[in-house]
């Protein structure tokens, strides 16, 4: 089944790589590519549905559908969906979809793969992917295409350092798990794992291409990084305490985890007040995101990785409909810098509803199915000690505050110039407007996740 | 044999970063990647050796295709830096042979992952290597030429570390320095498309990186010429 799933999104990947080839196909064919994108969604859901999950494996040569892809998949592939489909009616570069696509499907390999070594490839091939999306894109809004350049340069020099720590760590955990006499080693493994997995991740303070990539990148590319590549970068984390436990259950290794994660959630939401650009601040609140899953993970303990998982999962489908939402408001009134926008709600109705979602989704706020896994990581930090209470109510109340104010400025606040009608299709709003209405019914609904969840923590012994 | 072909990486790594013609610089590069398929070869597998100089050669043609696109548009002299003051040759020379004297060391005294003594100081080498030649480059071909030694490292340590029955991973190991050489290559004729050179200068003077400290973007704007002050100067009165 693992190969039937990546093959039906490399299916997808090469149909919209073809038509994005031929000039005027994406524009002709937009229905039936909208057809075959949720053809392939319901056929990877129907899929997954049917499939027998094993437990988490331990690391080997192979592919397998496991506990974790269970949970993480159809998240990944709605939020890829999602983006994919809306592309396909917006006037924006014609590789975009494609992009997307092509990264969907290098991610489901990595999440369905048991070999650390191919996830790591793949991770490196994802963001490479994004990386061309940077490059083929022209100037779009942000009119700078020096920044491109300048930020792909960045991003591939971080990209090929963070595939050499996580090589360098995998080969040193495999060594270490034949010469356990040697007691320095799983310290250090764990720092190199740790600047790796950051710079994968863009977790604080290896955040640097971070909010370059989010202003300069096409919107598909931005999505791709922020979801599908992020879900596997946290994948493999998952994987590698999965089968090295040794990583986190070293209590100093875990505490300097868990204040490091929290201390980057508070830092991305305060730098956040900041930026002037709605594309960065998007960029630190997905930082926010990633320190709070960091932390549960950090932590040991079933509440933290519940919390984790949960938003993990939600993430997959938010992160995606927020970048395109404020995309669709930037394009609609033409102007990236947050303090000339305004009033976008009368005209974009739908797009606001998304967009509200989408941040009551990121910040955990009831409906959204997030607030179960905050409340999760909620408990656990009060077992943690007040501190890191103090710092996860901190980053989330700060996050809360920007995020506030930047959705009454972009959408009811008072525009500089005259607002207009949206000229775009109607398709798109109607997609965000579904997906927003899907991450409220997955707060209503807590067991379509906390379930899958449960029996994949059922297999994981050491932790608390 | 093995043993020679470690100590012949280090001029062939020199080489690389120290030539200031760019057609040497990817005669050298092509000569640290036949070198190691020698080593993959003895150390490892021919068949891994045969990849090695397919994935090789191709990442090198991109590079070489990059190189006289780039140089025929810019119409700059056919260097990748410029002359370096004599003390420089100096400093980088000193820094290869204490990254060549490091590795060794390395080699001997962690002979990690139960590697032959040769293979590992030729990874620690070409990655030290590598490293050095991202840090102090100076324009993007020099950052493309210094990912690729780095990569070419990573992927002899992988390969003679890694099981014949992960070849997927493997297979995309070994197509990573191509892809890494196309978006190099692409970088680098985008921005001399624009007309200003491939210096590394030139970005951080220019892109917008100081929104990083939450300011707006700056770009300095030539200030207008003496016909355009005097013609000023004459509305006024």
């Amino acid at each position: 089944m693992p190969l039937g799933l990546i093959g039906l999104w490399l299916v997808l990947s090469l149909l919209l790589v073809v038509c994005s080839v031929v000039p005027g196909s994406l524009q002709r064919l937009r229905w039936v590519l909208l057809g075959a994108v949720i053809v392939v969604l319901a056929a990877s859901a129907a899929l997954v549905w049917m499939g027998h999950p094993e437990p988490l494996p331990r690391f080997r040569g192979g592919l397998a559908f496991d506990d974790l892809s269970h949970v993480l998949l159809p998240p990944l592939w709605i939020g890829a969906a999602t983006a994919i489909a809306s592309a396909l009616f917006l006037p924006s570069g014609r590789y975009e979809p494609a992009i997307g696509a092509l990264t969907t499907a290098a991610a489901t390999a990595g999440v369905l793969s048991a070999n650390a070594l191919l996830t790591i490839a793949l991770l490196q091939a994802g963001a490479l992917i994004v990386l061309a999306g940077l490059l083929v894109h022209d100037e779009g809004l942000s009119g700078h295409p020096l920044l491109n350049v300048a930020t792909s340069l960045k991003f591939l020099t971080l990209t090929v350092v963070s595939g050499a720590c996580l090589v360098m760590a995998l080969l040193l955990s495999t060594f270490y798990a034949v010469n356990q006499d040697r007691v320095e080693l799983p310290r250090i493994i764990a720092a190199v794992f740790v600047v790796g997995f950051g710079l994968a991740a863009g977790a604080v303070p290896f955040y640097f291409h971070v909010p370059d990539v989010f202003d300069a990148a096409p919107a598909l590319a931005t999505v791709s990084l922020a979801g599908p590549m992020q879900c596997l970068a946290f994948v493999y984390l998952i994987r590698t305490i999965g089968n090295g436990p040794w990583l986190v259950t070293d209590q100093h290794v875990s505490n300097v985890l868990v204040g490091g994660a929290l201390a980057g959630a508070v830092l991305a939401s305060v730098l956040a007040f900041g930026q002037r650009r709605l594309n960065r601040i998007l960029a630190f609140n997905a930082m926010r995101e990633v320190g709070w899953i960091a932390f549960g993970l950090a932590s040991a303990s079933r509440g933290g990785w519940t919390g984790a998982l949960v938003l993990l999962a939600i993430r997959c489908v938010s992160q995606p409909l927020l970048i395109l939402t404020a995309r669709a408001a930037q394009r609609q009134a033409g102007q990236t810098e947050l303090d000339k926008l305004g009033e976008l709600a009368k005209v974009l109705p739908l797009t606001t509803f998304a967009w509200l979602v989408a941040i009551f989704a990121s910040l955990g706020l009831p409906p959204a199915g997030s607030f179960w896994g905050l409340a999760a990581l909620l408990r656990v930090s009060l077992s943690t000690g007040g501190l890191a209470t103090a710092a996860l109510l901190g980053s989330g109340l700060f996050g809360l505050w920007r995020l506030g104010q930047t959705s009454y400025a972009v959408f009811w606040g008072r525009a500089r110039s005259f607002v207009t009608p949206s000229a775009d299709p109607w398709a798109p709003r109607w997609i965000f407007a579904t997906a927003g209405a899907g991450l409220i019914a997955a707060g209503l609904a807590p067991r379509l996740l906390q379930s899958p969840i449960d029996q994949l923590l059922a297999g994981l012994p050491f932790l608390r | 044999m093995l043993t020679l072909a470690a100590i012949l990486l280090v001029p062939a790594a020199a080489f690389v970063g120290v030539f200031r013609q760019w057609r040497l610089c990817l005669y050298g590069l092509g000569l640290l990647l036949l070198l190691v398929a020698v080593i993959d070869g003895l150390a490892i597998s021919p068949l891994i050796a045969g990849c090695q100089i397919v994935g090789g050669a191709t990442a090198l043609a991109v590079m070489y295709l990059c190189g006289g696109q780039i140089f025929s548009e810019t119409q700059q002299p056919l260097v990748v830096h410029g002359r370096l003051p004599a003390w420089e040759y100096l400093f980088e020379t000193i820094v290869a042979a204490v990254g060549a004297v490091g590795a060794a060391l390395f080699s001997r005294a962690h002979p990690l992952f139960g590697l032959p003594g040769p293979v590992t100081f030729a990874w620690a080498w070409l990655g030290l290597a590598g490293l050095f030649m991202i840090v102090l480059a100076s324009n993007i071909l020099e950052v493309g030429l210094g990912l690729l030694v780095f990569v070419t490292g990573l992927n002899l340590l992988i390969v003679a570390t890694s099981l014949a029955a992960w070849w997927p991973a493997l297979l995309v190991v070994q197509v990573l320095p191509i892809a890494i050489a196309l978006l190099v290559s692409v970088a680098g004729m985008r921005l001399s498309h624009f007309g200003h050179g491939v210096g590394l200068d030139l970005l951080l003077d220019k892109a917008p990186f100081v929104m990083a400290r939450a300011k707006p973007v700056r770009i300095r704007v030539r200030r207008g010429s003496s016909s355009v002050e005097a013609l000023n100067r004459t509305a006024r009165i």
